[in-house]
């Protein structure tokens, strides 16, 4: 279980998180979602122990802040937004740096470049990848860290910083079957999204956060209502139902709240797109 | 250069895999090879004219050496040897590490400081000399004991600057020691302004680098300091190797990342200051011999880090060799040859590269 609590982070006299509380469980997805700069990365930086915070936040039962490095690679990988990597390493020796388990059996880089759709990428220096290419190799670094969901001390755990930002839909939708398969096995899986309907579609819980503050932490058949999405972006969204199978979000129905029109313009561009992932 | 004559990697049945140790591990037995050969070469040869052949031959044959070729042997061209092995890989070792802590192959003890803050120290013993408090005591160790509290000094000061709240920034590091490098640069002018004629010859000299004080003192002193960051070396590699993801993703992947820059800097505060301190200012070998390691095997330290202490030292007796045998019997500073083979050849690879892969 992951459980954070009264979680506040200032940073130069501002209040980056207020108060924030989340509880992750294994066998789940568990999203964060919430407009650009409402703290969603931050969050998330608190609950992999590199962001230093009041309040409380254990995993496993465990103090992240008081863990050893080596003991926590060993609970929980972490995929950080696009981040430069140093020297022409190829993407073998990059995903082979997940390797924390020096006594992993059998021929794991191959399966978790194969599982990310990498086959055959071994020798491709990282740096000539596309950019959603160079995401899911570092996936597949992620993945080969935490290979067995459940370890004989407990559940592991997937930390994703917007795992899809960079990819086509095709593989969105692999990443998110990813997760899927990660938390049904009996990891958990945390990660902060931007687009709505893929969350709708497969986290199992989530939480809405704006201005630092959390909103509420439930299923995504609950928490995304009309009132809710429409208080934390700012904008009049509306909410669809699909028999059987949750909600969506469609864009095009949506419509601005009131003092948001002197930005009407900038806003009404960025709500034309076709995909809900482009309202930012 | 060394690895000049060094095949093109060939990667075999390696290359689908990406992986490139068996590239390294053969990088590793050439250089191993080439160093043997340069070691002889040093040893063979020299404006004296002794043959090593014809010393092995009295020794074997149980017959007395010459007291000549006795001293010119094992007072001179050993001790001489050993030192530009010491020298040559702690150059290159320090090399490799900064650039794997710094994130960039441009990184070496020359940018952050280390060297300037040496350089300080020397001019200072140089100028000042036995005004100093211990300068008399220390004798002819003065210079070299003062380069390297001049490196450490610097090394310490720089960490002390970039580290707030238990946390170093790489980033303030690496500014910081431009701003240092320029204010021992500043006060070794003002020495300079000082110093007289004499003074002025040893400063110059000192700056352009020589192994030809070689002694088998220095090497007491300096094998221990040069040789302990060798053996932890090794323990720093996995963590360097993790440190090209960024400092956060390192941690991820389990590296306690602040004690391996804590050891890092440490490592190379102690192995280019001994350096320094008994061979002057040597430029270069630190940045094109991690440089051409990459070119060759890739920058995975586990190998980057042995190979480049091999072929550092290769590289720097071959320097040694021409230095003292081109003009013979002068001998040109080896700093000047290093910099004048080692300046335009990294302009050619930077040229190179350029484009195709982000260095």
């Amino acid at each position: 279980m992951l459980y954070a609590e009264n979680i506040t982070v200032t940073l130069r006299r501002k209040t980056i998180l207020r108060d924030v509380g989340l509880v992750a469980r294994p066998g789940q997805v568990t999203a964060i979602i919430g407009p650009s700069g409402a703290g969603k990365s931050t969050l998330l930086s608190v609950m992999t122990g590199d962001q230093p915070c009041t309040g409380r936040m254990t995993l496993n039962g465990r103090d992240v802040f008081e863990t050893a490095p080596r003991v926590l690679a060993r609970m929980r990988a972490v995929l950080p937004q696009a981040s430069a990597l140093a020297f022409p390493y190829t993407v073998a020796e990059v995903v082979r740096m997940g390797m924390v388990d020096p006594h992993a059996q059998g021929d794991l880089l191959h399966q978790a470049l194969d599982r990310v759709g990498l086959a055959g990428y071994e020798a491709r220096y990282f740096q000539e990848l596309s950019g959603g290419e160079q995401q899911r190799a570092h996936l597949a670094r992620v993945l080969l860290q935490v290979w067995q969901p459940v370890r004989e001390t407990g559940p592991c755990w997937l930390f994703l910083d917007e795992p899809v930002a960079s990819l086509d839909i095709g593989h969105q939708l692999q990443v998110m079957q990813i997760a899927r398969d990660f938390s049904d096995q009996g990891g958990a899986v945390v990660m902060v999204m931007h687009d709505l309907n893929l969350t709708a579609m497969s986290a199992d819980s989530v939480l809405i956060l704006a201005q630092g503050r959390a909103l509420v932490q439930d299923s995504p058949a609950k928490a995304f209502t009309r009132d809710m999405l429409s208080r934390a972006y700012g904008c009049n969204l509306a909410v669809n139902r699909v028999p059987d199978s949750g909600v969506f979000i469609l864009p095009q129905t949506a419509g601005l709240t009131p003092g948001q029109h002197d930005t009407a313009q900038d806003a009404g561009l960025r709500l034309h797109p076709q995909t809900g992932s482009a309202m930012r | 250069m060394a690895l000049a004559a060094e095949p093109a990697p060939d990667f075999g049945g390696s290359r689908a895999t990406g992986d490139r140790s068996p590239a390294a591990r053969l990088l590793m037995i050439g250089a191993a090879l080439l160093l043997a050969v340069t070691c002889l070469a040093n040893l063979a040869m020299g404006p004296a004219g002794t043959s090593l052949s014809g010393a092995l031959a009295d020794i074997i044959q149980g017959r007395e050496l010459s007291l000549r070729d006795r001293v010119v042997l094992w007072d001179i061209r050993l001790p001489r040897m050993i030192l530009a092995c010491l020298v040559g890989a702690g150059l290159a070792v320090s090399g490799a590490i900064l650039q794997g802590l710094f994130r960039n192959p441009l990184a070496d003890p020359g940018i952050v400081g280390v060297s300037a803050g040496a350089s300080l120290g020397a001019v200072t013993a140089i100028v000042l000399g036995a005004t100093l408090p211990f300068g008399a005591w220390l004798g002819r160790w003065l210079v070299p004991a003062m380069a390297f509290l001049g490196a450490w000094m610097a090394t310490l000061l720089l960490y002390r600057i970039a580290t707030r709240a238990g946390r170093t920034s790489v980033a303030t590091m690496l500014l910081a020691g431009i701003a240092l490098t320029a204010l021992a640069m500043a006060m070794t002018g003002f020495l300079v302004y000082l110093a007289d004629d004499a003074q002025l010859r040893d400063v110059t000299f000192w700056n352009m680098g020589s192994l030809a004080g070689a002694t088998w003192d220095k090497i007491a002193i300096a094998a221990p300091l040069i040789l302990l960051p060798m053996v932890v070396a090794p323990f720093l590699a996995h963590g360097l190797n993790g440190l090209a993801l960024g400092e956060a993703a390192a941690g991820h992947i389990g590296i306690p990342v602040q004690r391996l820059k804590r050891s890092a800097i440490l490592m190379v505060a102690m192995s280019t200051g001994a350096a320094v301190a008994v061979s002057g200012g040597i430029g270069f070998v630190g940045i094109v011999v991690p440089h051409l390691v990459r070119l060759a095997s890739g920058p995975d330290h586990r190998y980057l880090l042995p190979n480049a202490a091999i072929l550092g030292a290769a590289l720097l007796l071959s320097a040694d060799l021409v230095s003292r045998t081109i003009i013979a019997p002068a001998e040109l500073p080896i700093g000047i040859l290093t910099a004048v083979i080692g300046g335009p050849f990294f302009l050619f690879i930077l040229l190179r590269q350029r484009g195709i892969v982000d260095l």
